[in-house]
């Protein structure tokens, strides 16, 4: 069922098909949360080929009918706490319909939709949205687009998860076997106990019989060692590396995802998916998954046993295990839902611990510590909150189990003795019954246990595959055109984006920049300049129109050669850990010595670089000494010099430096953009003018294109830019 | 391989057990009712034998992640509590180096020997190259470092001697990058006042120039930003940070590079922003602009961690000393940029 195609009431379902003709199909029908600004009530927009229906499920006094092609335009409107959606017609008022901010993308698309159809196109919306509320059940996930606790496909994931051991088919077929001989080694003693009660420790039996049995059961407790040691060293194995595997893939997953993933996330709970997920499952396979099979074994062992020795008793034994499974089946969803909400207590407090570490300079300055402990607190009160409400509910039950499988051995003592009495058993096959019988509850036991291990353990395993399976970025499409050097023409033909639907961030963008071109991009923040950016590199899809790179669409060109082929300066310089060397070679790995000293010559790096005392091996980033502002700037541009990029971007490449390292770095600068086809972004806009045009954006759009004097003569946006800047200076000037 | 032999030796004590026992049970020293009841004892005691076989390497897990949990707690924190810290709940703001020598690393000192006399309200910028120690010198205001050698007084009173809590609940900062917290604007702008009004919230954002972008958006003062401010251009998130200073009120006012990134028309309504913050207040500022800074009372300039000059605007230019080298120095770069044209 398509998002976009909501589930009728009755009333509603009457009304649509009283209306529209026979072989006139529904493509939209969506219901609203809100009937005007501030009224919680439901309204139903229904689409179909030909009409547009707005319906009142309490009355007909709302409703609302007409042609699509009476449809002018239809687009939302975002109002304090929600928005609504406008459809204007060619003549009558506009119909609107209000809608809380819960439902805003719904209705982004809706109107999207809705302009589709009245140009006569194909409806095509997206299949999903953000979620927020769980599909199959309606509970509200505990993040946004996250995974319904209860709903998850527990036998899917399992699958999943064994085929993360399956490359090791062979050791985990040797493990499968031994763990089955295992456990029917040990269901031996109790039966060789019985025969040394019952034929040996007779009075007056012979004694040789006691060092055979005996005997026995040394030997089979050598095989039962050796097996286990092998087992266990198997099970290590294969259930580590596999663990690996995952962790190797949710790294590598999160390196590949777009950018647009990570808009809405925050690390603190991605760290957390990393950390406790992984733990979760790494313990599921090592610890819990083997004995599935060992405690499965066991009991069907032992349970035929049981009914071969004596079957009038096995039924006694039985007696408790019916109310156990219901009981499981009972707390089992109460337990699901707890874990659920436990694993979203965790990521919220990691999100708040990654935050105020981060922001700690900020939290010192406004000496807030003691309520950033505070929120702590109540964060880390919350998740002790539902851990032992957990908690509390797996001891009850837990109890009143074991409460009940006591009653099995009362049973068994009182009918066992009766018929030991009577004649019909033996000392010995009593002493062998109770033996199986707390073998037999033991995994029985377990077995509930297990589920709420196993609960946890495969949510936090479909969190993982979650951002496993999320789209990565097409890197190696086959089908993408290889450009291993371009020429560095961009051309933007009606271009428009926008991070979310509905708010559109550029639009009409038609810009042709030839190769080896100087672009300087102005205008005010929130403009779209480093949009416009994110496009080039191809972080975000252009939504409507094209992006083309030599005459490419950006979409179909190889993403590989496309961003190894763009460089970037921003204003923050981000250095990783490791020696300046390494650093200057990041975007080329395997650099040689040589490459990385021009590199740095040529960005006016080399000489601070060889006044520090380790040189070239000096540690930069997070742990490495400290660099000066403008030291880091000079090795990101030798980054940038030795990566050799056809497409080089700027952003505020030197607006937090000093005079001197400015020079410095504008002189490095000169050098890289000679024959490179250069965006530049800079509010000075002194530093823009060795730029051949300059685009200035205003309200999403192009506004005035033209190197500096043009725009300076035609005294538009860009002059009145100038001019304001003037006056910034004159303005502290004038306390001066 | 540990728990597979602790399993096995208890074993090897059960066959011994029904070994011997069952030999005193055939020559009628023990009722085979003894034998059963020494067996099932001595089930249970290897219960928790075999549990103390494994408690240890539970133990030794938790003790590991328990001492580096200790680690960290145990570490020097800031002193807020001191109780011989002295209450200076309302400061004039008169900041006073002297002879002050610090370096993050104590064999390469940043400052050296450092005199700074600021008088209360007066606004000091700070120029200098990078890594002369500007930033040093803010962050030493705010006491995130103790220094090495020298004194820091505050209103004549020693840094160190002044209770944390009265010195940082009179310092504000606004950083190039500001730094904001998930949780809605307006719980961003009251962050330094817990329990302001939604009066005082308004007027901070109307003083800071961020009043009318935040009514445009669609939830207003109740916009949800980011960990990282998303959803707010740079010029927004740093007209918060402004308006959370307003509220915070500091007597004291650092400014670091508060306006290098963002663009033209922003910076001209941040800069009325800032000129209403300092009004009144002891401000130090840092820009690399050296325009940006003419309205400064007194300019320090810094070389080598130590101060070369200060004096006003005009009196530096007119000495013709590092100061004015500098100034030519951002004429010259410039012209460089003008001669492609």
């Amino acid at each position: 069922m398509s998002t976009f195609l909501e589930n009728l009431p009755r009333t509603i379902e009457a009304k649509v098909e009283s209306r529209k003709g026979r072989e006139e199909p529904v493509l939209i029908q969506v219901a609203t949360d809100m009937a005007g600004e501030d009224r919680f009530e439901q309204r139903w927009l229904i689409v179909t080929a030909k009409r547009l229906m707005v319906l009142d499920p309490n009355g007909a006094s709302g409703d609302e009918e007409f042609s699509l092609q009476a449809v002018k335009s239809a687009r939302i409107e975002a109002l304090v706490g929600g928005g609504r959606l406008e459809v204007e017609r060619e003549e009558g008022a506009p119909t609107h319909l209000y809608y809380s901010n819960s439902l805003a993308s719904k209705f982004a698309e809706v109107a999207e939709g809705i302009e589709q159809l009245k140009k006569g196109q194909d409806l095509n919306l997206p299949h999903e949205l953000d979620r927020t509320h769980c599909e199959q059940c309606g509970r509200r996930l505990p993040e946004i687009g996250g995974i319904c606790p209860v709903c998850i496909a527990k036998f899917d994931t399992f699958k999943r998860l064994i085929g993360y051991m399956l490359p090791y088919r062979f050791q985990l077929a040797l493990l499968l076997g031994l763990t089955v001989a295992s456990s029917l080694l040990e269901l031996a003693p109790p039966y060789i106990v019985k025969h040394l009660i019952d034929d040996v420790l007779v009075p007056g039996a012979a004694g040789d019989m006691l060092y055979w049995l005996v005997g026995g059961l040394f030997a089979i407790g050598v095989v039962e060692w050796c097996v286990g040691v092998v087992r266990r060293w198997l099970n290590v194995r294969v259930g580590f590396r596999a663990i690996e595997h995952l962790r190797t893939d949710l790294f590598k997953a999160l390196q590949y995802l777009p950018l647009r993933f990570y808009d809405k996330r925050k690390v603190g709970a991605l760290i957390s998916r990393m950390n406790n997920d992984s733990e979760m499952v790494e313990d599921y396979l090592l610890f819990d998954m083997p004995y599935i099979v060992s405690n499965a074994a066991m009991i069907v062992g032992i349970l035929g046993l049981l009914f071969y020795m004596n079957w009038e008793l096995t039924l006694y034994v039985l007696a408790p295990v019916p109310p156990i499974i219901i009981g499981s089946s009972l707390i089992w969803n109460r337990l699901q839902r707890f874990w659920g909400r436990w694993s979203a207590r965790w990521s919220r407090l990691t999100t708040h611990l990654n935050e105020s570490i981060s922001g700690i300079r900020v939290v010192k300055a406004f000496a807030q510590e003691h309520r950033e402990s505070e929120r702590f607190d109540q964060r880390n009160h919350a998740l002790r909150q539902i851990s032992v409400s957990a908690e509390r509910s797996w001891l009850v039950f837990f109890l009143v189990t074991n409460f009940f499988m006591s009653f099995g051995g009362f049973f068994v003592w009182y009918f066992g003795g009766q018929q030991i009495v009577g004649g019909d058993l033996s000392l010995g096959e009593l002493m062998a019954f109770i033996a199986y019988l707390w073998m037999l509850y033991h995994p029985l036991k377990w077995f509930g246990d297990f589920y709420s291990f196993m609960v946890r353990a495969f949510a936090g395993a479909e969190r993982i595959f979650e951002i496993v399976d999320a789209p990565s970025e097409p890197f190696d499409h086959p089908s993408a055109q290889r450009v291993p050097a371009l020429e560095g023409q961009v051309a933007f033909e009606g271009a428009a984006f926008g991070y979310d639907p509905g708010k559109i961030v550029l639009r009409d963008l038609d810009l042709v920049v030839q190769p080896g071109e100087m672009i300087g991009l102005v205008g005010k923040s929130g403009t779209g300049k480093s949009t416009l950016i994110n496009l080039i590199t191809r972080f975000y899809d252009v939504s409507h129109g094209r992006l083309a790179i030599d005459g490419i669409d950006i979409r179909k060109i190889s993403l590989r050669d496309l961003r190894s082929q763009i460089g970037m300066v921003a204003q923050q310089s981000f250095l990783f850990n490791g020696t300046i060397a390494e650093n200057i070679a990041y975007g080329k790995p395997g650099a040689t010595f040589d490459e990385i000293l021009r590199a740095a010559r040529a960005a006016n790096a080399h000489e601070f670089i060889v006044k520090k005392p380790d040189g070239y091996d000096m540690l930069a980033g997070e742990q490495g000494d400290k660099l000066a502002g403008g030291e880091k700037q000079r090795i990101s541009i030798a980054r940038a010099i030795l990566h050799d990029p056809r497409i080089l971007i700027l952003d505020e490449a030197t607006s937090s430096l000093d005079t001197p390292t400015e020079k410095k770095i504008q002189e490095a600068i000169q050098r890289l953009v000679k024959g490179r086809t250069t965006f530049a972004i800079a509010h000075r806009l002194s530093t823009l003018r060795s730029a051949d045009r300059l685009v200035v954006l205003d309200g999403g759009k192009i506004a005035e294109i033209g190197t500096h004097e043009e725009l300076m003569a035609r005294e538009g946006i860009f002059y009145n830019l100038v001019k304001t800047q003037r006056e910034t200076s004159a303005v502290m000037a004038t306390s001066g | 391989m540990f728990f597979a032999t602790i399993t096995f030796l208890t074993g090897l004590g059960v066959l011994v057990v029904w070994l011997l026992g069952g030999l005193q049970v055939l020559g009628d020293k023990m009722t085979l009712g003894t034998l059963l009841a020494f067996y099932s004892y001595m089930w249970l005691f290897y219960g928790p034998l075999e549990w103390f076989g494994q408690v240890n390497s539970w133990m030794s897990r938790a003790f590991a992640g328990a001492e580096r949990i200790f680690e960290v707690i145990d570490t020097q924190p800031e002193a807020y509590e001191d109780p011989t810290a002295k209450r200076v709940p309302r400061m004039k703001g008169g900041i006073r180096f002297e002879g002050v020598t610090f370096g993050y690393d104590k064999s390469k000192p940043v400052l050296k020997d450092f005199d700074l006399d600021i008088q209360p309200g007066e606004m000091i910028g700070l120029v200098g190259k990078s890594g002369v120690g500007k930033t040093t010198t803010v962050n030493l205001i705010a006491r995130f470092y103790d220094i090495d050698y020298g004194s820091i007084a505050i209103d004549g009173i020693d840094i160190r001697k002044i209770h944390l809590r009265d010195l940082r609940s009179q310092i504000g900062i606004v950083l190039q990058e500001p730094v904001l917290f998930s949780g809605t604007i307006a719980e961003n702008i009251g962050y330094g006042r817990p329990g302001s009004s939604f009066a005082d919230i308004m007027a901070a954002a109307r003083a800071a120039n961020a009043h009318n972008f935040i009514m445009a958006k669609p939830d207003g003062y109740e916009t949800q930003v980011g960990e990282k401010g998303a959803g707010l251009s740079g010029g927004e998130r740093q007209r918060v940070s402004i308006a959370r200073a307003i509220l915070h009120n500091p007597r004291i006012l650092i400014l670091d590079e508060a306006t290098a990134s963002v663009d033209v028309e922003t910076e001209l309504q941040i800069q009325e922003a800032i000129q209403r913050l300092i009004e009144g207040r002891t401000t130090v500022a840092i820009a690399h602009r050296l325009s940006t800074l003419r309205n400064a009372d007194r300019l320090m300039v810094l070389d080598d961690g130590r101060i070369v000059e200060q004096g006003t605007h005009s009196e530096l230019m007119a000495k013709q000393g590092t100061f004015y080298e500098l100034v030519n120095l951002q004429r010259e770069v410039a012209e460089i940029i003008a001669i492609r044209e």
